[in-house]
């Protein structure tokens, strides 16, 4: 397999998120549909059934550096959550707690990472954690 | 990495040996099938005397698929959207492998000396051309003067 | 004076055997003679084989367009083709009464009924085809 450059990779991407390919528990797209280097992105999250939270939107900031994706994107949670890797001051994603971006591959995508952070909340350890009032934020 | 096909390589070696004028491709050396690209905008063009950025990518399945193309430079066309994606024939529904990457680049070259805001990928750029040609002329002319520096 | 034989290298050459009017006019083997989709010689092979000849045959199309038979196959087998010819946009279809074309023909017959929209032979496809065209 040849490698794909960043920036075509991220085009692919921003496509399927467009024409809403994905699937439905998670959606993104470009912070500024101007910027032709592709780095900020939006992201949500529909929080796992059966957990405390259900029925919540996360919204996420993703940025991808110029290395992606080789290297994983840096990840934070715009709104307030309270889960074990995430930075309950900045909201930030932290990369050592977090499996999927600790062992990175080129093949995962941002896609891959809003499911496993979802995957994440659904945890048995973490599915009841006490949660902050729904709609602040970080 | 897989070996490099033939045609590719081949492909690569008549663009540098027998270069197409006003435009040049050079591959990566740590990707041979992405390509940096500049393509002069054409004479009596509103692109006149602008050097346009590309980069190109050949997909895996090339030559069955299309290259990937985009602009990098910024750029005021119907046909060419804010994150530089060119909405263009023969880079979708009509790509046939009979075709190179020069005379893609080719193509993109004849695209900016004839927009078409009929067939429109940016549609507000399109809607202005359509209502005011002459002011979105100027428009395309003052962003090339802009952006489209030679360097 | 007595000449003695003491080895004998035998060395043979072949080349597809192409009628005349299919060598897009020019004459003889030359530099042109290439597949149009991968670029190697009509005696050499596509890129996914080893060996040149049976295992890698080449085939002339109905509008003298020539191809080896992995290549045009591959092409025929993507959504962008539509059953048209790289070279010519025309529908392809094998030449006929060429010899080396014959051993192909059942294998593009099938190739051929996928991608042949307007070819149609019932009214059933007419309809879904109309459907098709608005859903477009």
């Amino acid at each position: 397999m040849s490698r794909v450059p960043r920036s075509f990779r991220l085009l692919e991407e921003l496509e399927k998120g467009e024409k809403g390919m994905g699937p439905e528990s998670c959606s993104y797209g470009l912070a500024d549909s101007d910027d032709i280097t592709m780095t900020n992105w939006n992201g949500t999250i529909l929080g796992p059934p059966h957990s405390n939270h259900e029925n919540r939107i996360y919204s996420v900031a993703i940025e991808c550096g110029e290395e992606y994706p080789d290297q994983p994107p840096q990840i934070k949670f715009v709104s307030k959550i309270n889960l074990p890797c995430v930075d309950q001051i900045t909201g930030e994603v932290k990369k050592n707690q977090f499996h999927t971006l600790r062992e990175w591959k080129r093949s995962y995508t941002m896609e891959t990472l809003l499911l496993d952070l979802r995957k994440e909340m659904a945890l048995p350890t973490n599915k009841k954690l006490p949660q902050p009032t729904e709609g602040s934020n970080f | 990495m897989a070996s490099l096909p033939k045609r590719i390589i081949k492909e690569t070696e008549r663009l540098v040996s027998d270069p197409v004028p006003g435009i040049t491709a050079q591959p990566h050396e740590d990707n041979l099938r992405y390509f940096q690209v500049t393509i002069e905008g054409p004479q009596q063009s509103p692109y006149e005397s602008g050097v346009f950025e590309l980069e190109l990518f050949l997909p895996d399945d090339y030559p069955m698929e299309a290259p990937k193309v985009r602009f990098l430079t910024k750029i005021y066309h119907p046909n060419i959207d804010r994150l530089g994606r060119i909405c263009l024939d023969v880079l979708k529904t009509n790509w046939s492998p009979a075709l190179q990457i020069r005379t893609v680049l080719l193509s993109i070259q004849a695209l900016l000396a004839s927009p078409n805001p009929n067939d429109p990928l940016a549609n507000d750029v399109a809607e202005d051309w359509i209502k005011n040609e002459e002011a979105a002329i100027e428009k395309a002319r003052e962003w090339t003067r802009l952006y489209a520096k030679p360097k | 004076m007595k000449i003695e034989a003491k080895k004998i290298h035998c060395v043979f050459a072949w080349s597809w055997d192409i009628p005349g009017d299919c060598q897009d006019g020019t004459q003889g083997p030359s530099e042109e003679d290439v597949c149009g989709i991968c670029r190697v010689s009509y005696n050499g092979t596509c890129p996914n084989c080893k060996f040149p000849g049976d295992d890698c045959p080449l085939v002339i199309g109905d509008c003298n367009h020539n191809f080896h038979v992995h290549c045009i196959q591959q092409w025929l087998d993507t959504p962008t083709a539509k059953g048209l010819c790289p070279m010519c946009r025309q529908l392809f279809s094998l030449k006929r009464g060429v010899s080396i074309n014959e051993a192909q023909v059942e294998k593009f017959a099938h190739l051929l009924m996928k991608s042949r929209p307007t070819a149609l032979t019932t009214d059933e496809e007419d309809i879904m085809m109309d459907q098709e065209f608005l859903v477009r």
